[in-house]
């Protein structure tokens, strides 16, 4: 069919390839792309929402702080390091679980919360609804110091940073399909790093 | 130690010690990494890109893992694949001579980072253009055919209504074939929005609301334009000329 055909051929003909965009956005492109590439993002709806999800995976995966100079060996920022304790992992009255106690989260269990200084953090942990043989691990920070903020969280096994996920505007983070196993959580800012004590799933 | 005295293998495991420390957030050394890639994209060294892509998988994979285009593409698609084509994407497009605007290293892993956003974008454009065809397949069905010419519909038979343009050139002459034969603004809106951005009536309307009254007049242009072309043999001939 004609329609289709002229579709099929037309479909996104104008729009800037992919990379084009992308060293757009990274501002590598010569005046004239630019400016061509610009005029193009006014008028298409496609173009414009994938250059604001490349802002966004750009943003939500910033390379950590001092990756830069070429010459200079980089020193690392002076770190504050917090360890945060479980303070309450059950409702007002009821009795810690063994598991509670010797730092095992039931997944049944509801959140535990753990804190340090001006930081509090309620962790739960539940199974992976997606996923029934991993787990879920859901934060909501409850307190911070507004001087020193933190906005994202590392889960860690063995010393390695397995997943990271950042803080919303809200508190919250989740990591999912986690594997059963021994776990830290670190929380960090700029200058600050909150280490969770290991947790059991 | 300078970096000319090292050769590949030196600068790949001073690079990997150096990453370690930084992952670690620990005073760490770019210039053993930045090199790495220097001699890769300038030296053109195979060893040396073998090094940046040994070094760089685990990070590329994670970030096509937290890429959100991913999540729809990854029952499809094979992510080693994936890698395969970041890579290829990054030495396609740094040639020696823009490799002078890359400053540091962090410049060169935000590109490659680019680059992976770039690879599950193409993978996008591709299935939304299937999807469009599919679509359209349904939307144009019960829409009146009027007299193609014979030549035409026998060529029809044999081509893939999505069959690729080869050239840029075909598209461009296809495009231009097209708008001369637009007689209002309301017919040069509603084809580029329907046939190259794909956009639905509601949206066309919408979107131009100095045009057109409601959704219902969007339709009604975009019907006379499609029966007016469907009844146009020199666009019927140029599709076959163009071998499309």
């Amino acid at each position: 069919m004609l329609e289709q055909k002229l579709l099929a051929q037309l479909y996104r003909h104008q729009c800037p390839s992919s990379e084009q965009l992308g060293e757009f956005y990274l501002e590598l492109l010569s005046e004239t792309a630019t400016v061509a590439v610009q005029d193009h993002l006014t008028a298409c709806p496609h173009c414009q929402q994938e250059l604001q999800s490349l802002k966004r995976f750009i943003t939500e995966n910033r390379l950590p702080y001092g990756l830069g100079a070429p010459a200079e060996p980089v020193k690392a920022p002076s770190v504050r390091v917090l360890i945060a304790e479980l303070i309450s992992g059950f409702l007002p009255g009821q009795a810690a679980s063994a598991m509670t106690v010797r730092g095992q989260i039931d997944p049944n269990e509801g959140p535990q919360v753990y804190g340090a200084e001006m930081y509090q953090f309620a962790i739960e942990v539940s199974e992976d609804l997606n996923s029934p043989l991993h787990r879920m691990i859901t934060g909501l920070m409850l307190a911070s110091d507004p001087e020193m903020p933190v906005d994202q969280v590392q889960l860690i096994e063995n010393g390695v940073s397995l997943h990271d996920a950042e803080i919303d505007e809200f508190g919250n983070f989740v990591f999912s399909q986690v594997n059963p196993g021994l776990y830290s959580l670190q929380i960090t800012g700029v200058g600050i790093q909150i280490n969770l004590l290991p947790i059991y799933l | 130690m300078d970096l000319d005295a090292l050769n590949v293998v030196g600068l790949s495991t001073a690079c990997q010690e150096q990453s370690n420390l930084y992952f670690a957030r620990q005073s760490f050394d770019p210039k053993y990494c930045y090199e790495l890639f220097r001699r890769a994209i300038v030296s053109q060294s195979d060893e040396a890109w073998t090094a940046v892509y040994q070094q760089y998988t685990p990070l590329v994979k994670s970030w096509i893992h937290k890429n959100s285009l991913w999540q729809s593409q990854q029952a499809a698609h094979d992510i080693d694949e994936v890698v395969n084509r970041v890579f290829a994407k990054m030495w396609r497009c740094i040639s020696i001579e823009k490799f002078t605007s890359f400053a540091d290293l962090a410049s060169l892993l935000r590109y490659l980072q680019m680059c992976v956003h770039s690879e599950l974008v193409d993978i996008g454009r591709v299935a939304a253009r299937h999807t469009a065809v599919l679509e359209s397949e349904t939307l144009f069905a019960d829409a009146e055919s009027d007299v193609p010419s014979e030549e035409y519909q026998a060529h029809q038979t044999s081509a893939s209504a999505e069959q690729e343009v080869t050239t840029a050139a075909q598209k461009d002459a296809l495009w231009h074939l097209v708008s001369a034969k637009l007689n209002s603004d309301a017919e040069r809106i509603v084809f580029y929005e329907t046939f190259v951005l794909w956009q639905k009536p509601r949206q066309i309307a919408a979107g131009h609301t100095d045009i057109f009254r409601n959704t219902k007049e969007v339709s009604r242009v975009k019907d006379n334009l499609i029966a007016r072309l469907r009844r146009d043999r020199e666009l019927h001939q140029s599709l076959i000329d163009l071998s499309l």
